[in-house]
């Protein structure tokens, strides 16, 4: 094991324990105005009239006509508003805001605000969408001539269900005047501190430097918190403005599930042809129900797309894909970011065409997945080992897969039965093709000070998945001091510069190479005693074959992360109810960086899986609501529900990632759900081609399969 | 009203109404920030405290209910005997991560490491069932609270370290019943048990009265052939206290998780209403007596009578619940299900309790009730009864029959899961029971 794994205790962990840190919500009321948000009751219509009450001294109420300048948050194509004008279109489309000192007061107001609208017919289903948002087509080959040229052809379609991020800590965000700047300086729970200061720039119409965004501690994202604090670090920065002191929203729970953006419901339609054994033509066509704008929909589709074919070998194909939009809450980005939705849809495909031709799954997967030096699906290469043969062998014997597979194939009786099943995945890691070199062009700074402790600077946030801790390390090992006197505070635009967003699995990987090596440019430069500065900037790495977004081709990824995934059930067909025995995980992220932290991202991250895979859904009544926004309602398992996760690792280095590091937060949470519900489907019989799997879907197979 | 209670170890004093969360009060009255809040019904265990030495979500505590009790929080946990190896036990395995979910994880480990010095990964899962995190998967968390134990010794003689102090009923008005019941008949506030159903939502300030001062609602007894329970009697009480029916505890262990049922009254749950209540399943499978009384007097009424309809009691407006009464009969055998959307924390969306008791081969008594699957909890008198005085053998020969009869006279309601699901369930479980229980 390289002695960077090995786990030192978490920076903040001092601070949780005792409930020292400071989230949003916790600052305290009295300098602070409270908002809250008005927002639509209607899916689609005009607004025709929006009565306020009278306002009691030091209550406003703000809306479009108090932003600055453009009422548009910077996210997808520009069609989120920050406030709506004259139309809304989602139940919890934001309209104004109430503010003012006493929050009970301000609900009470804005309980007094009357809306009139004017219906407007709304879409519910993406398939009867009037746009889409996004529409790309792919391919390679000739997948036309190989399903001529096929001994079998099969086709089936595949589902995926909505998911809540249902981070701990609702999204809240402070705004208040920059006296100095004449700008704003706005502070919140978030993921990417440089997204906001893009969001407010033109809204307000100022520049950067008047722009001033801090990250305060975070109580989870997944996601979740990518895009959506944009809109609300546009609307208290109006507010903020406006009123002249600092303004806070914080989500009520039930107000953060309605409108803050979750994991896209799919439909995913394989055809695929074999032939001798080999997987040898695909044609996949992807819908993603997008909700009411387009926020990231275009990013996680091509995701989507471009993950499709899944691990396999396969250098005919065509893939479809589509962002449909409907009236009901922008879906945006989850952890796993469009991958979770086709790794489901390929992998069961591949276990029914598997069952149709009388092979062992297992053993057709093995024999049709990619090795190095492989095509990818957009004719990019895989240009490093693929560990899958080995993980899936690491992942049978720790399962007692083979014994169990043939055991519980045999009928079984008696009132519980027995399943197992396996999936494989990967994450692409990084942002989708030249996006770090074209787009995010990361930069970092490190210092020492004359008291010999270095500093960094990066707009990397920590929302628990451990980055102030596995960072410092980094530097601490390059420049040969103790972690302890590395510094690394809450990122603050102001100081750092932009290393890019905490997503896509690229913080290890990019930014954590960038400081490797602004450490050694910091060695090379230390004086004890002196002050040093440096900047890193990226680097694209020169193996990479040029993407071609318009075509789709070439290297999507510099390197991907690999997952295998074995779960066990065990299924009451009384109840239809599922309890897990066992779950078992092989996980490929390079080496790495702090065992601890790591092995807590992927037992986190399978736990999500499974919680998508069963009881976790969003269900919509006829007028477009979500049923179930609460905690009480939307169920996210709990340590009574699954047993101990194990999770073993099987690290192929990375050259360009830091000591051989590379993705790991989304991977996690990509790949677990087909395994369930291929060990579902054995247990009971039938075809299991949608998760989530409710018990009563459970309980009907037992019935038709008795 | 002025309420005083001990925090932290110091008496503070609250004024306010009386149905203020406990949560709010400490993040902006006291400022205790450590406290969090992450769904304000209950249910996800970031506000968790410690109330005479139990967890409770604080978000669910009305203040009129403090007067003269123990709270601790986080803040005042961290300075406390046990912090710091729970405190270690975590950090040894990188247990925190966005830290939204953990003082209330410490916590929920504390009151169990205060009980249980050698806890098994089951306990641990189980004293951590109500508090989510969505962050670790819970392994790290349970392997800390492990930790923990193995550091604090697993062969110590557990103490207690949370202070209980003074008990409720010194301080808490009403004092008394004829008090509670003079309230009940002169005022239009509600009786408030345990809160954790009436303060899930937002309700009018200063509009409840608190019954967990009264000594004769807070007991269980035995008398003239009749288990009684006072209608304060907590979830925790029965499963603590040896007179409870095990159907009765296997009923109560899977309500929502530690901090509801260290605060839920039995009394709340039936007064509540709802064919979903765990413990009203089982009032009707054990044939239950509602005691009732107001300023008139004292009456009982079979439960069955009590529920007319959802949320249609039979109970007049100046009446209290005040206890539930159980035949004191060795029941047989029985059964007792629970179907809800996960493993703690669920609401029931179908339950069945089967009770069966023959006598010398002979079938002697049959009920069968289904909860959450309509209006109120089912049983079926009629039914039940063709069973009785048969021998076992021919009784076993009758249940194509029986099912038969369930499955035309139930009617059933949609919810979160469908009427047919509901309907399939619960002849797979009649099925199920009779099969099982009806045997030599």
């Amino acid at each position: 094991m390289n002695s960077i794994s090995q786990s030192v205790p978490k920076r903040d962990h001092g601070e949780k324990v005792s409930g020292r840190a400071v989230y949003t919500a916790d600052y305290p009321n009295t300098d602070l105005l409270t908002a809250r948000v008005l927002r639509s009751t209607k899916p689609h219509a005009v607004i025709r009239d929006v009565a306020v009450p009278e306002l009691p001294e030091g209550y406003f109420y703000v809306d479009h006509r108090d932003i600055p300048a453009r009422n548009q948050v910077q996210m997808g194509l520009g069609d989120t508003p920050v406030f709506a004008v004259e139309e809304v279109r989602y139940i919890g489309d934001p309209i104004g805001l109430i503010v003012g000192p006493d929050p009970e007061t301000v609900d009470r107001l804005l309980s007094e605000v009357i809306v009139k609208y004017e219906e407007l017919p709304f879409i519910n289903d993406p398939h009867k969408s009037d746009m889409n948002f996004f529409e790309y087509d792919y391919g390679k080959g000739d997948p036309d001539q190989k399903f001529q040229e096929a001994d079998l052809i099969y086709e089936e379609t595949f589902h995926t269900g909505a998911q809540e991020q249902a981070y701990l800590e609702t999204q809240g965000m402070i705004a208040e005047p920059d006296p100095e700047t004449g700008g704003v300086i706005v502070h919140g729970s978030m993921q990417c501190p440089f997204y906001l200061v893009s969001a407010l720039e033109p809204v307000l119409d100022m520049e950067p430097g008047q722009l001033r965004v801090i990250q305060d501690v975070t109580g989870g994202g997944f996601g979740g918190k990518e895009d959506y604090p944009s809109v609300l670090a546009c609307q208290t920065a109006v507010a903020a403005l406006k009123t002249g002191k600092p303004v806070r929203i914080v989500l009520s729970r039930e107000e953060d599930m309605t409108v803050t953006s979750k994991k896209h419901p799919s439909e995913t339609k394989i055809r695929g042809a074999l032939k001798d054994g080999k997987l040898t033509a695909l044609d996949i066509d992807i819908c993603y129900d997008s909700g009411a704008y387009s926020t990231l929909s275009m990013v996680v589709l091509q995701r989507g797309i471009i993950s499709a074919p899944g691990v396999y070998k396969c250098d005919d194909i065509k893939v479809h894909g589509t962002a449909a939009r409907t009236n009901v809450v922008p879906y945006g980005a989850y952890r796993g970011f469009g991958g979770a939705q086709v790794f489901f849809a390929i992998e069961r495909f591949m276990d029914h065409l598997a069952e149709k031709a009388g092979l062992d799954p297992v053993d057709f997967k093995i024999a049709n997945t990619a090795v190095q030096g492989d095509l990818t699906s957009t004719s990019g290469r895989y240009h490093f080992h693929v560990p899958i043969p080995e993980m899936t062998d690491q992942v049978m014997e720790a399962a007692d897969y083979r014994r169990k597979q043939e055991e519980y194939s045999k009928p079984q009786d008696g009132r519980y039965r027995r399943g197992i099943g396996m999936s494989l995945c990967f994450h692409g890691d990084g942002f989708t093709g030249n996006g770090e070199r074209d787009l995010i062009k990361a930069v970092v700074r490190m210092t020492k000070d004359t008291d010999d402790k270095a500093h960094i600077f990066v707009s990397s946030t920590d929302m628990g998945q451990g980055f102030f801790t596995s960072l410092p390390k980094i530097a601490s090992r390059e420049l040969e001091i103790p972690v302890e006197d590395i510094i690394y505070e809450m990122p603050d635009t102001h100081k750092t510069p932009d290393s890019g967003p905490t997503v896509a699995s690229r913080s290890t990987m990019v930014v954590g190479e960038l400081i490797r090596r602004a450490s050694q440019k910091l060695k090379e430069e230390w004086v004890p005693g002196e002050e040093a500065e440096v900047y890193e900037h990226y680097t694209h790495p020169d193996f990479m074959i040029p993407f071609d977004i318009s075509k789709f081709n070439g290297d999507a990824y510099p390197t991907f992360s690999w997952g295998v995934y074995c779960v066990e059930v065990l299924i009451d067909t009384l109840t239809g109810l599922v309890s897990l025995p066992g779950v078992w995980t092989s996980f490929d992220v390079g080496t790495p960086i702090d065992l601890n932290i790591l092995t807590g991202q992927m037992e986190g991250g399978v736990m999500q899986s499974l919680g998508y895979s069963s009881m976790e859904q969003i269900p919509y009544d006829q007028s477009c609501r979500i049923r179930n926004n609460k905690f009480s309602d939307y169920l996210i398992p709990t340590a009574s529900d699954y047993p101990d996760i194990h999770v073993m690792y099987c690290p192929v280095e990375y050259p360009h990632g830091p000591y051989g590091a590379k993705g790991a937060g989304e991977l996690p949470a990509v790949g677990a759900p087909s395994a369930y519900a291929a060990a579902v489907e054995q247990a009971v019989g039938g075809l299991f081609a949608k998760i989530p799997i409710t018990a009563e879907e459970v309980l009907n197979a037992v019935g038709r399969n008795a | 009203m002025n309420i005083t209670f001990n925090l932290n170890g110091k008496p503070v004093c609250y004024a306010g109404t009386g149905t203020e969360r406990l949560l709010d009060v400490l993040r902006e009255g006291f400022e205790l920030t450590g406290t969090k809040c992450g769904c304000k019904e209950g249910e996800c265990g970031a506000c968790a405290v410690i109330l005479d030495g139990r967890l409770v979500n604080s978000c669910l505590v009305p203040t009129g209910s403090l007067e003269g009790r123990n709270v601790v929080t986080i803040e005042g946990f961290s300075e406390m005997p046990m912090f710091k190896e729970i405190s270690e036990g975590f950090q040894e395995v990188s247990a925190v991560q966005c830290g939204y979910c953990i003082p209330g994880m410490v916590l929920a480990s504390a009151t169990l490491l205060e009980q249980n010095a050698d806890p098994d990964e089951e306990d641990i899962r189980t004293a951590l069932s109500g508090n989510l995190c969505r962050c670790t998967g819970y392994n790290a968390i349970v392997k800390g609270v492990g930790i923990a134990a193995d550091k604090l010794g697993r062969d110590r003689t557990p103490r207690e370290v949370f202070p209980r102090g003074n008990k409720r009923e010194e301080f808490i008005f009403p004092r008394t019943l004829e008090q509670a019941l003079s309230l009940r008949d002169q005022t239009d506030l509600k009786p408030c048990g345990g809160a954790t159903d009436l303060l899930v939502g937002e309700p009018d300030p200063g509009s409840f009265f608190f019954l967990g001062g009264i000594p004769e609602l807070r007991k269980i007894t035995t008398e003239d052939g009749w288990l009684r329970i006072g209608s304060e009697v907590t979830f925790t009480e029965m499963l603590e206290s040896p007179q409870t029916p095990q159907i009765l505890k296997d009923a109560v262990s899977g309500i929502a998780a530690p901090a509801i049922r260290n605060m839920g009254t039995i009394g709340g749950n039936i007064g509540n209403g709802t064919a979903k209540a765990d413990t009203s399943l089982i009032m009707f499978a054990l044939n239950a007596m509602v005691e009732l009384s107001s300023v008139d007097g004292t009456r009982l009424i079979p439960v069955s009578e009590f529920y007319r309809g959802k949320n249609d009691l039979a109970i007049e407006d100046n009446e209290l619940i005040t206890a539930l009464l159980i035949p004191d009969e060795d029941i047989g055998r029985y059964m007792y299900e629970k179907v809800g959307g996960r493993r703690a924390l669920a609401i029931s969306r179908i339950s069945f309790a089967g009770i069966l008791k023959q006598e010398d081969g002979i079938v002697t008594d049959m009920r069968a009730a289904f909860g959450a699957v309509a209006p109120t909890v089912l049983r079926l008198p009629e039914i039940e009864k063709k069973l009785v005085g048969r021998p076992v053998s021919e009784a076993r020969d009758m249940i194509p029959e029986i099912l038969d009869d369930y499955s035309e006279a139930m009617q059933f309601t949609r919810g979160r899961v469908s009427a047919e699901y509901r309907k399939d369930v619960c002849m797979n479980l009649l099925g199920e029971f009779l099969r099982t229980r009806l045997a030599a």
